[in-house]
């Protein structure tokens, strides 16, 4: 890494070494260690940052901060109600399916053969086709 | 030891308000910080209010291996800002506007009526970029944003980013090392 190289890093990056990805960070403490105007524009740069987070420091109002917490006393916090069941979601989610399948055959069963029963016997009782043309 | 956001996040969704005002203490400052360069004061406000307090309401849904909570607060509040100065200025929020490279020309002048103080004639400077170079010069500094995070927040891409960092850098820095006007 040369010092161009570095400056334009630096410019975006920001002073921090530890947070550029780490053989950036490996080939631009090979440069400082050994160039001295590169030790200076880092010196730079911090000393730049430094004065922007200075300048442009803020705390919260407390007549902001007593807005929030006065909110959090209306709204309850969303509750991670659902996290502790995760675990058996996928077995739940097979009884299920059996369950509406068992249910499914069992009202089809009815339908088909117990509904019948009483086509024919209402058609038993009237004598003729009344019964089943009634029913839905 | 100071709890990670992830922590103090799954405390906040057990509803925990202790871990909450962490949250507030920690990340709000930072928020208004950068809201305040883009908004009035009121603005500024309503805008980290509302951000955190969609936190507090979200927190049980909310998932850190999708996006880290400092990150999610910044696009609610960036969001905002975009809004407002969109309906107030027809701003346009193009990636990267070469018109806007350089700082306005009035800085110069506001600096030599604000004095020699470094911080305020940074803050002069600073208040004097161009708004993109502004915001992503605020996320980088104030928010400990890198380019990756800057570029999904104002949805340009990483070179765009990185210029507008680099460029709002090396303003600032060239008008910390001109001698100030007016000094003592």
């Amino acid at each position: 890494m040369d010092r161009t190289e570095f400056e334009n890093k630096l410019l975006v990056r920001g002073a921090d070494l530890d947070r550029w990805p780490a053989a950036e960070a490996e080939a631009a403490r090979r440069l400082l260690a050994t160039d001295p105007e590169s030790r200076t524009l880092l010196a730079d740069l911090i000393a730049t940052d430094n004065a922007i987070r200075a300048a442009t420091a803020t705390t919260l109002d407390a007549a902001l901060v007593g807005r929030i917490f006065a909110a959090t006393q209306r709204l309850p916090a969303g509750r991670r109600l659902w996290s502790g069941w995760r675990p058996v979601l996928p077995a739940g989610a097979l009884v299920a399916v059996l369950l509406v399948a068992v249910s499914g055959f069992r009202a089809g069963y009815d339908d088909g053969f117990g509904q019948a029963e009483e086509i024919d016997l209402a058609a038993i009782i009237t004598g003729d086709d009344y019964a089943e043309g009634n029913l839905p | 030891m100071d709890q990670s956001d992830d922590e103090l996040v799954r405390a906040v969704a057990a509803g925990d308000e202790r871990a909450f005002r962490h949250l507030v203490d920690r990340h709000g400052p930072k928020l208004r910080a950068i809201a305040g360069q883009f908004l009035d004061a009121g603005e500024a406000d309503d805008a980290v209010q509302d951000a955190l307090i969609r936190f507090w309401r979200q927190a049980g849904r909310f998932d850190s291996e999708k996006a880290a909570l400092s990150t999610w607060l910044y696009r609610i509040v960036v969001n905002r800002c975009i809004d407002i100065r969109r309906q107030r200025f027809r701003w346009p929020w193009s990636p990267v506007d070469e018109a806007e490279d350089q700082p306005s020309a009035d800085v110069g002048a506001e600096r030599v009526l604000a004095g020699v103080e470094t911080f305020r004639h940074v803050a002069t400077v600073i208040a004097g970029l161009p708004a993109r170079q502004r915001m992503a010069l605020m996320l980088a500094t104030a928010g400990d944003r890198t380019a990756e995070d800057i570029a999904a927040l104002l949805g340009v891409s990483r070179a765009a980013a990185e210029q507008l960092i680099a460029r709002a850098r090396r303003n600032i820095r060239a008008a910390m090392r001109e001698p100030t006007h007016g000094s003592d």
